[in-house]
């Protein structure tokens, strides 16, 4: 569905999270339009060798590197591993999401939160982000190919299930993005985010029941929910060429749902 | 429509269409100019010196001053006819983007405003009456300064309308002037000579432009016999050749290709500043994509051991980042064959010493990249950018390093782009002017030289005259020879 083009060759690129779900389906339409793609998972799983053996076929050159994004020094391996072996990195997507379980009937509610909760989410998704990307700065900047791209949720637009501690990590990492969006803007780097809808296919929202998909669908204008292909779709237009001029944007991935 | 290059007002109709056209195109723009002939040089130089006499030598300079300005009036106009010839043909004859061009040539253009006329003259001249007569001496007896009466004007063609300058300067000294205009930009002169004489014939009448090709011996010689000096811009090697064929009673008056640097303080690097400051660098190094010799070819960075300053290599991107924005609103010029062989060699040393040197890096935009930012260590000796976009990064860790770099350049370093904190200016601007560097500018402004500005750090107007000094014995000892005598009263 995302097509085949050499509109990324020679550019590199590291997707966290990427071993399974809408990581996995970023990684390969990267490699399709021609990047060389570092596939991070928390495990190297069977999942994420296929992953590998998919964007190797497309672009030919794909590696995976089991690493824990949240702790910086693993990140800092990270990047150095995909450079070593890829070349510098041109294009990351921060996919990475710490344990967590779409759950509206089993989610923490505010009464039963702790601070800690917060901490872990934020420390996940903005600690990985950070940790990654100042390691791959040296990359990114100067030649005006530099992309990076987080995925968050339209949660934090319209939370209609209410995940406190995951709506406010996520919503941190889109402040993250717009600041970074001002800092690297200068050095020749976009930073976007893409925020999708429901994405019912992936483990993390295994939990979700039937009721809560027709309600959503129902309420969806595209009259459907997302597939992990359309969110690669978005992160695919914020690393080419064709969105080289957007910065600091934020993209609702979710058949209108949100408008804006 | 064919843009004629020369102006030949000494010339009757007669005499004027008896001459001999060639038309030549270059970059669509279809010029013409009559055939150079030593003949019709010396003819020339002739009837300038006749014009010379009968209108400049006599004539006030706060006169000439005005009349200028009124030519500047008229330039002033965006809807000036000679200017939007001027916009629209320079960039096709030279290549440099039209915006840039029409930018800086209005920059350019209010330089020589009435005003700035006046300082100009007041730089080299604190009484610009000395170029009318005899005036008071601050030594005692009086002086007066004489420009050359005819004055043979080789032109530089590297940036658009220059020589419109170099004819002023001549004008002011009350000298008559003979330009052979550069085949790279041969236009300009022609067309502030025609909008002179829309103000006031009798001073076009002084000037003439004709192109001839350069080092062509017996135009050359002609040209010379008839002239009291000559200036001319120009390659050290075609200056030298030009040099054998002045006569030593012709004063020459040179100027050769020159380097600029930049030299940016720590403070200039803190982090609320670095944007800006990679602006304005950016701005200086693509000004006519470095062919003017204003723009830095080197920028000295000063590193410090505190954190408030970005890291080189960050600043570096935020360079490589202005001029990629640069490149999508004012493309680079088309590289000559030559150029573009030196840029990528150039660029391939920068690419090869990064390989075994850490604290060296390379910014650029891929393999067509029309701009390049090395991040260089202190320790080579100075190395002239190839020109086209190209600048090296150097960090140092005190000023007198900078200095040290210089060495090998003190004679054609020319001028220095400086941010640094106003209390530290003349700290730099000591080690620069140590160095040989003879104008310093704001960064960003290293393109636009003040009106007062010692071309090559020497007296622009104070090099083409000479004085006569009326020694105070005069007045103190010719008394004897009054007829009124009162010595034996």
């Amino acid at each position: 569905m995302l097509g085949t083009s050499r509109m990324l060759e020679g550019r590199t690129a590291l997707v966290t999270g990427s071993g399974r779900g809408i990581g996995a389906a970023i990684a390969r339409g990267l490699a399709q339009h021609g990047a060389d793609v570092a596939i991070n998972c928390l495990r190297d799983t069977e999942s994420a060798q296929q992953v590998v053996a998919d964007v190797e076929a497309a672009s030919g050159r794909g590696i995976v590197i089991a690493a824990d994004v949240t702790d910086p020094a693993a990140a800092r391996r990270l990047v150095e591993e995909t450079r070593e072996q890829l070349g510098p990195i041109d294009i990351v997507v921060h996919n990475a999401l710490a344990g967590f379980q779409f759950d509206p009937r089993g989610r923490r509610a505010a009464w039963n939160l702790s601070v800690e909760d917060y901490t872990a989410q934020v420390n996940a998704a903005v600690g990985a982000a950070h940790a990654v990307t100042q390691a791959a700065l040296p990359d990114l900047t100067g030649h005006g190919r530099g992309r990076i791209v987080s995925v968050l949720s339209d949660l934090i637009e319209r939370p209609g299930v209410p995940y406190p501690d995951y709506v406010t990590a996520k919503s941190a990492l889109l402040g993250w993005s717009r600041a970074m969006s001002a800092e690297l803007g200068p050095l020749g780097v976009t930073v976007n985010c893409v925020a999708p809808g429901l994405v019912p296919s992936t483990g993390a929202a295994s939990g979700t029941d039937d009721h809560l998909r027709d309600s959503l669908e129902a309420a969806t204008p595209l009259r459907r929910l997302a597939e992990p292909e359309d969110v690669a779709g978005a992160v695919l237009a914020f690393a080419s060429d064709w969105l080289g001029f957007v910065t600091g944007a934020c993209l609702f991935v979710d058949g209108g749902l949100v408008m804006r | 429509m064919t843009l004629d290059v020369s102006f030949l007002p000494q010339l009757t109709d007669a005499e004027h269409s008896a001459l001999t056209w060639t038309t030549s195109t270059r970059g669509g723009v279809a010029l013409q100019a009559p055939e150079p002939t030593p003949a019709l040089v010396t003819t020339l130089t002739e009837r300038l010196r006749d014009a010379q006499q009968t209108h400049l030598a006599d004539r006030s300079v706060l006169d000439i001053v005005d009349a200028l300005g009124r030519v500047q009036a008229l330039w002033a106009n965006p809807d000036f006819s000679l200017r939007r010839t001027a916009e629209d043909a320079l960039p096709r004859l030279t290549g440099y983007a039209p915006l840039h061009v029409r930018r800086t040539l209005r920059d350019y253009l209010t330089t020589f405003r009435r005003d700035r006329l006046l300082r100009f003259l007041a730089q080299d001249f604190p009484d610009p009456g000395v170029l009318d007569g005899f005036r008071p001496s601050p030594a005692g007896g009086r002086r007066r300064a004489r420009g050359p009466a005819v004055l043979t004007q080789v032109f530089a063609g590297n940036v658009p309308g220059l020589p419109a300058w170099d004819l002023i300067c001549g004008l002011l000294v009350k000298s008559a002037s003979l330009g052979k205009p550069a085949s790279g930009e041969p236009l300009f002169a022609s067309l502030f000579t025609r909008s002179l004489a829309e103000i006031d014939a009798d001073l076009a009448s002084c000037l003439a432009i004709l192109p001839w090709p350069g080092g062509d011996d017996a135009i050359e010689t002609a040209a010379f016999a008839g002239s009291d000096a000559v200036v001319a811009t120009g390659s050290r090697a075609a200056l030298a050749d030009l040099r054998t064929r002045v006569p030593a009673r012709v004063r020459l008056i040179e100027h050769g290709a020159t380097v600029s640097v930049a030299v940016l303080a720590a403070e200039a690097l803190r982090t609320d500043r670095y944007t800006e400051t990679a602006r304005r660098l950016a701005r200086d190094i693509a000004h006519y994509d470095q062919q003017a010799c204003l723009s830095p070819h080197v920028a000295y960075i000063e590193t410090t051991a505190s954190d408030t300053g970005v890291p080189v290599d960050v600043f570096a991107a935020a360079v490589a980042t202005e001029l990629a924005a640069i490149e999508r609103r004012n493309p680079r010029a088309p590289l000559t064959l030559e150029e573009a062989a030196a840029w990528t060699s150039a660029r391939e040393d920068a690419e090869f010493s990064t390989w075994d040197d850490e604290a060296q890096s390379l910014f650029t935009a891929g393999d067509d990249s029309p701009w390049a930012v090395s991040v260089e260590t202190v320790n080579s000796p100075f190395q002239a950018s190839p020109l086209g976009r190209f600048v090296r990064l150097i960090p140092v860790t005190e000023p007198s390093a900078i200095g040290r770099s210089l060495a090998g350049v003190t004679r054609i370093v020319q001028s220095a782009g400086l941010a640094c904190a106003p209390a530290r200016a003349e700290e730099f601007a000591e080690v620069l002017s140590a160095a040989g560097v003879d104008r310093v500018a704001a960064l960003g402004r290293m393109g636009a030289p003040a009106a007062g500005w010692h071309h090559d750090g020497r007296p622009g107007l104070g090099d083409l005259v000479t004085w006569t000094d009326l020694e105070p014995s005069v007045d103190a000892e010719l008394d004897l020879y009054d007829p009124d005598d009162r010595s034996g009263a």
